[in-house]
């Protein structure tokens, strides 16, 4: 039974939960600390997955909240609708990058002197130059894994499986991880 | 994203290939094979000639990684961005051949020119008869995906040295909206799948700009020498499976000591298999033996003081076959 | 549906007059709120009170909000705004720093703020991902290809089912046993 209603939270956490369901879990979270609990700390699973934790993250301040609540009036019921119709996947900003092996094994210690490059032209759009070094790619391969990476992206350009026929084959460049 | 108007170029096709799943007397392999064909040469086509703006996740296995593509053609060709939306930030702007990828963790920016651009409005890299000799293709029916109505081909090898596949095409941008690699037991290997897709009928330049300036970054820039005519170049890919044939063959060169690591392409149309053979320093740690991402094999060992690693979306054996079959050229 | 899903039935319900529903909309954004105001705000247990304040502007604020945008948009302008006022209350408040100090002893700055922390008590982050990240590594792949699904990627539970070709019913089912044997790890450092 109480696992039932873990399952419904986690549900619940997810927009997934029926209105059904959610009725009579949301009268019994009213008065169970250890239901709370679980939807506590689910979030702050999902928050620490999601880079929202702050960096001293508090333990709960809803308690203190809560009591300051019971000094304010309680709502009175408004009667119109709630149209959220947001999809969290579209057009979010980059995520937080996370530190790695140099992603084509370059050594960075010996970079060369600094190139000025032509400007060039794609088109009528101006190609804005920047100093630009002339280590090739793949330059010193810093160890087995960093190879491997890089071996594989210099593959995936010339990818002309099915899948890029459908996408550009540099798909693979931004969803590729460079494995530990 | 606002709901755009239907790209009207491809609908009168639509009613014909219903027409073709209603009716009643079966259908045969051999029926599909035709439209199956005819419809990734229209996604081909549609893929470097519409504006399409999606978010997509890519799987393999249990790891995951979703990106947003903005892509935009219009006279001056194609230009796109793709931007990482989880995992290590990355961002990639395509003006046609020309690309740059930007790696903020990184600081740096890579420049390169793509070969793909031979490619434009044309599926296959050989001659589809080719292609069709190793690979049977088929239409398995329809499927609704981000909410639009999808035709299911698959693509299945004649032999187990390569994979096969599922795509879902969008009846009527023709764009591919879902695909599967799958293993010799059906297994998927690999997906991709979008999870919002809309086609609008303008995109602004300033949605193709790199949200990172790349100021104060390292600027890299491939520098591989025109292709070299003498296709053997000391080395020898003595086995390869049926139909796959060289397509490029490049340099890469290590400003340190000079030493090239060469990388020869091969294809049979549809998998990719590149083979990189590169002389192991004795500090370097060399790579040995099998990895596997998703659909993506790799194999690497040793051959004469010889790093050999070959990669590519063909089964394991395949990899491995292929990498020892590698040999110093006889003179 | 997702997040939005949920903070619709439950903001709901508080307009309804359920006080107590708002406490799980607390708890569900009570971290994030934190981030966000700990950037305006450098002493921890001034952020914990900047942040109280704001759940309590949004609640009271609660019967306003029409819904034409995402609750926690509506609330992270709140706590914003919440902030900034009390960066102008500061400014014009006479320095207490030197009040510290004392002559000729050493100040530890650290263990004085350890005092000052509320009841509530602070956790270090990097502990929490820790422990998290050693949990979902060693999940069966089944769950932890649901939980990055759906946490990490933000796909609805319809879409995991499709990529995963299972029933709806089992990608609810598997993204709870992932989110239970987190918890176990979770549990044992909160305690």
């Amino acid at each position: 039974m109480r696992s039932e209603r873990r399952e419904q939270i986690s549900a619940l956490l997810d927009g997934e939960l029926s209105e059904r369901e959610a009725g009579p879990l949301l009268i019994e979270m009213r008065t169970d600390p250890e239901l709370r609990s679980a939807w506590s700390r689910y979030h702050l699973m999902s928050d620490a997955l999601c880079q929202r934790l702050p960096d001293t993250a508090c333990r709960d301040i809803s308690r203190r909240v809560s009591l300051a609540l019971e000094h304010e009036p309680t709502c009175l019921p408004m009667r119109w609708r709630l149209e959220s119709r947001w999809k969290p996947a579209a057009g979010l900003a980059i995520a937080a990058a996370i530190a790695g092996v140099g992603f084509f094994g370059l050594n960075r210690n010996q970079l060369p002197e600094q190139v000025v490059p032509q400007a060039s032209t794609i088109g009528s759009a101006e190609f804005h130059p920047l100093p630009i070094a002339t280590v090739k790619w793949n330059g010193q391969p810093v160890d087995a894994s960093s190879r491997l990476s890089a071996y594989i992206v210099n593959h995936q350009q010339f990818n002309s499986s099915p899948q890029t026929q459908g996408l550009t084959p540099y798909f693979r460049v931004v969803t590729h991880e460079a494995q530990p | 994203m606002k709901p755009s108007r239907e790209i009207g170029a491809f609908r009168w096709l639509t009613p014909c290939f219903l027409i073709l799943t209603l009716s009643a007397p079966p259908v045969s392999a051999a029926d599909t094979s035709s439209q199956a064909r005819a419809i990734l040469a229209k996604m081909a086509h549609a893929t470097r000639t519409n504006n399409y703006d999606g978010t997509f996740v890519s799987i393999r296995g249990a790891d995951t990684a979703s990106m947003r593509i903005i892509h935009k053609t219009d006279s001056r060709g194609e230009h796109e961005r793709l931007i990482a939306l989880t995992g290590t930030a990355k961002e990639v702007i395509r003006r046609n051949d020309e690309v740059i990828c930007i790696f903020p963790n990184e600081r740096s920016v890579m420049v390169d020119k793509t070969s793909q651009q031979a490619f434009f409005g044309t599926a296959w890299r050989q001659p589809i008869e080719q292609v069709a000799a190793l690979y049977d293709f088929s239409v398995l029916g329809g499927d609704r995906i981000a909410g639009r109505p999808a035709w299911v081909l698959g693509i299945q090898p004649k032999d187990a040295d390569r994979y096969s596949y599922r795509l879902w095409v969008d009846t009527s941008s023709s764009l591919l909206l879902k695909s599967q690699v799958l293993d010799g037991g059906g297994s998927i290997l690999e997906q991709l799948l979008f999870t919002a897709l809309e086609t609008p009928v303008v995109i602004s330049e300033s949605a193709l700009q790199a949200s990172i300036s790349g100021e104060g970054y390292t600027w890299y820039r491939n520098e591989t020498p025109p292709a070299s005519s003498e296709r053997n170049s000391g080395w020898e890919v003595g086995w390869l499976p049926r139909g796959f044939a060289m397509t490029e063959q490049e340099m890469h060169d290590m400003p340190k000591d000079k030493k090239a690591v060469k990388h020869k392409v091969f294809s049979d149309g549809l998998a990719t298999v590149s083979v990189f053979i590169e002389k192991n320093e004795e500090q370097a740690v060399p790579v040995q033996g099998y990895s596997a991402f998703g659909a993506l094999n790799t194999y690497s060992t040793l051959a004469d003081g010889y790093q050999i690693t070959v990669v590519g979306e063909v089964p394991a054996a395949t990899v491995r076959q292929i990498a020892t079959s590698v040999s110093p050229a006889v003179p | 549906m997702g997040e939005t899903g949920a903070d619709a039935q439950l903001v709901k319900r508080v307009q309804k007059g359920d006080k107590k529903a708002f406490d799980l909309l607390v708890l569900k954004y009570q971290q994030r709120i934190i981030k966000l105001v700990s950037r305006y705000v450098r002493d921890p247990t001034d952020t914990l009170d900047v942040a109280q304040d704001a759940f309590l502007k949004a609640y009271r604020a609660l019967p306003n909000f029409r819904g034409d945008s995402a609750f926690y948009t509506w609330l992270y302008r709140i706590a914003i705004n919440t902030a900034k006022n009390y960066l102008v209350t500061q400014s014009r408040r006479p320095m207490e720093s030197e009040s510290f100090r004392v002559e000729g002893e050493q100040v530890d700055l650290e263990s004085m703020l350890k005092d000052l922390a509320t009841p509530e008590s602070l956790l270090i982050t990097d502990e929490i991902k820790e422990a998290i990240a050693e949990a979902i590594e060693q999940l069966p792949d089944d769950l932890r290809t649901a939980i990055n699904l759906r946490e990490v990627e933000g796909l609805s539970y319809e879409e995991i089912a499709d990529v995963m070709t299972c029933p709806i019913g089992t990608v609810r089912s598997r993204i709870f046993r992932a989110r239970e044997a987190i918890d176990h790890r979770l549990k044992a450092l909160l305690e």
